[in-house]
């Protein structure tokens, strides 16, 4: 990877590309959540951001940080309950990135056990508003934080949501679409002929061998030099850096680890403690 | 009302709603009185539950549980949740966001079901224990799914301010609380301040709790514990990791509900 920027930047710059406007823009991750902001910033000037707390929804663009309910009560216009919600999911005013566990070869995802739900080898959070996305969106995107053999899968193992294939025919093709993938390796989407996971673009020193190895599916080659996921540009790496991730909380996601919170908890309490400029 | 002449209203078996959400405005007071009394075979209600679920689980109070989600939003997995859904030894009831609403909403109107199309053809259907059947519409014939009423014993919520009436103000995410409240057949507010009057000025943005649906309001200053409290109090991210690496251990959860 180019040091000019991070695997991190680079991920916030292209998920950033997905976002239409005068519409809820959602990033479940860390990272994701940075993009509907950057979106914002640049080019979506009307896009509706709204973070983990519904309690203060449609907020100016502010730098991410983990308390955001103390930083977004300045300018957000409203609170927005979880009934309206989903009156908003059900009439395609959701754009969403997903941060699943696993996604499958045609697009279905899980983030709630893994092995046989009644005794899970692994029991996650449960399938929370997934199901729910699912009808309504127009696409479901992923922001898989790691692509591995076990979270890119022939099938997942519980369906939170449906991708192509059996379940799209029987139950209708007016359920959201698996949109755009997107791993600390590459970006992917899925062919509309077979429903099957394909290659976008892979991010600079990646090579198809590499991405082939952590998936747990055949991808197909693609013909030809396989593109290579465009660099952030100048100006994008400038909000990232000054005006939504001043504090470098998308570095969770990088190196991640409870000593680099612990060091980014108490430079918050830090701040919230000297006198606010107005 | 007290904390304990509360608990100590509640039958073994009890189905009980806990609001907020995450480590968010969780009513860890009320959870912890709970778990000092030792009321067993607690049926366990929550939209998206975070540690006062996890620490009743923990201490083997809880019968069965009905979730959205069960976790510490960013900061990582719920220990003794998923370390008994892992034994098998947690019945659990899966429900998504959606369809937890409208299980709410049925019960609120006191409906057998509400219809929804959240949900259909995913897994939560196909569960055991699936709250969920699908039908035809009476008016077009699509296929919908009818989700069961659900109607806790008792719901506990934790609230900014209250007053002795029992009307209340919310000032951070409300959550599924307001259905979840009036889906219950009994509802007690835990409120870090219980005021003559609530102020009548309003101009933060708040939820409003009627006192038509309330029966006991209780004063709990810092009642949300380790979970944030906006604008209050912040989650305590130091104890939230804490307990994540602990709680495992019986012993250290039976001090934890002490303090």
């Amino acid at each position: 990877m180019n040091a000019e920027y991070t695997l991190e930047e680079l991920l916030i710059a292209r998920m950033a590309r997905e976002f239409k406007g005068n519409a809820i823009g959602v990033g479940a991750t860390i990272l994701s959540d940075l993009s509907a902001r950057l979106a914002r910033a640049l080019w979506v000037p009307d896009l509706f951001l709204m973070t983990a707390s519904r309690a203060v929804a449609d907020p100016d663009v502010s730098p991410k940080s983990l308390c955001d309910e103390w930083v977004l009560d300045r300018t957000s216009r409203m609170s927005l309950d979880w009934v309206e919600m989903f009156h908003l999911v059900a009439q395609n005013r959701l754009q969403i990135w997903l941060g699943a566990v696993q996604i499958d070869r045609q697009g279905g995802s899980n983030i709630s056990v893994l092995g046989d739900w009644a005794k899970p080898k692994v029991q996650m959070v449960g399938a929370r508003g997934v199901p729910d996305d699912l009808w309504g969106c127009e696409r479901l995107c992923y922001h898989m934080r790691r692509q591995t053999t076990r979270s890119f899968v022939e099938k997942v193992d519980f369906v939170c949501s449906f991708g192509y294939g059996e379940r799209r025919e029987q139950w209708g093709s007016h359920a959201a679409k698996p949109g755009i993938v997107v791993s600390d390796l590459g970006v992917y989407d899925f062919d509309p002929a077979n429903g099957a996971m394909r290659i976008v673009s892979l991010h600079p020193s990646i090579g198809f061998d590499d991405a082939q190895k952590r998936t747990g599916f055949a991808l197909p080659r693609p013909v030809g030099e396989v593109p290579v996921t465009a660099a952030p540009t100048g100006e994008e790496l400038r909000v990232i850096r000054e005006v939504i991730d001043p504090h470098g909380i998308r570095r969770l996601d990088g190196e991640g680890g409870d000593a680099l919170l612990m060091e980014l908890w108490q430079q918050e309490l830090e701040q919230v403690d000297s006198p606010v400029a107005e | 009302m007290t904390m304990e002449a509360f608990v100590a209203s509640l039958d073994p078996g009890v189905r009980i709603a806990f609001g907020g959400g995450g480590i968010q405005r969780k009513p860890m007071a009320a959870a912890k009185a709970l778990a000092r009394s030792g009321l067993s075979d607690l049926d366990l209600v929550t939209f998206l539950g975070g540690p006062e679920i996890d620490l009743l689980i923990g201490l083997g109070r809880a019968r069965r549980l009905a979730f959205a989600f069960v976790g510490f939003d960013a900061y990582g997995l719920a220990p003794c949740f998923r370390a008994a859904r892992e034994a098998g030894k947690l019945p659990v009831i899966e429900y998504s966001e959606a369809t937890m609403l409208a299980a709410f909403e049925a019960g609120a109107k006191n409906l057998p079901f509400l219809p929804t199309r959240f949900g259909l053809g995913t897994d939560i259907v196909t569960t055991p224990t699936s709250p969920f059947k699908t039908f035809a519409c009476p008016f077009t014939g699509e296929t919908l799914l009818g989700v069961s009423a659900l109607r806790p014993d008792v719901a506990v919520v934790h609230v900014n301010l209250a007053d002795k009436a029992g009307n209340a103000v919310i000032y951070s995410d409300a959550y599924a609380d307001s259905l979840m409240v009036r889906a219950s057949r009994r509802t007690v507010l835990t409120a870090e301040q219980v005021v003559d009057a609530l102020p009548t000025d309003q101009t933060r943005r708040f939820t409003f709790i009627s006192r038509l649906w309330v029966d006991a309001v209780i004063e709990a200053p810092h009642g949300a514990g380790m979970t944030a409290m906006f604008p209050d109090y912040r989650f305590d991210l130091p104890r939230v990791l804490e307990y994540q690496r602990k709680a495992n251990d019986r012993a250290w959860l039976e001090d934890m509900i002490q303090e």
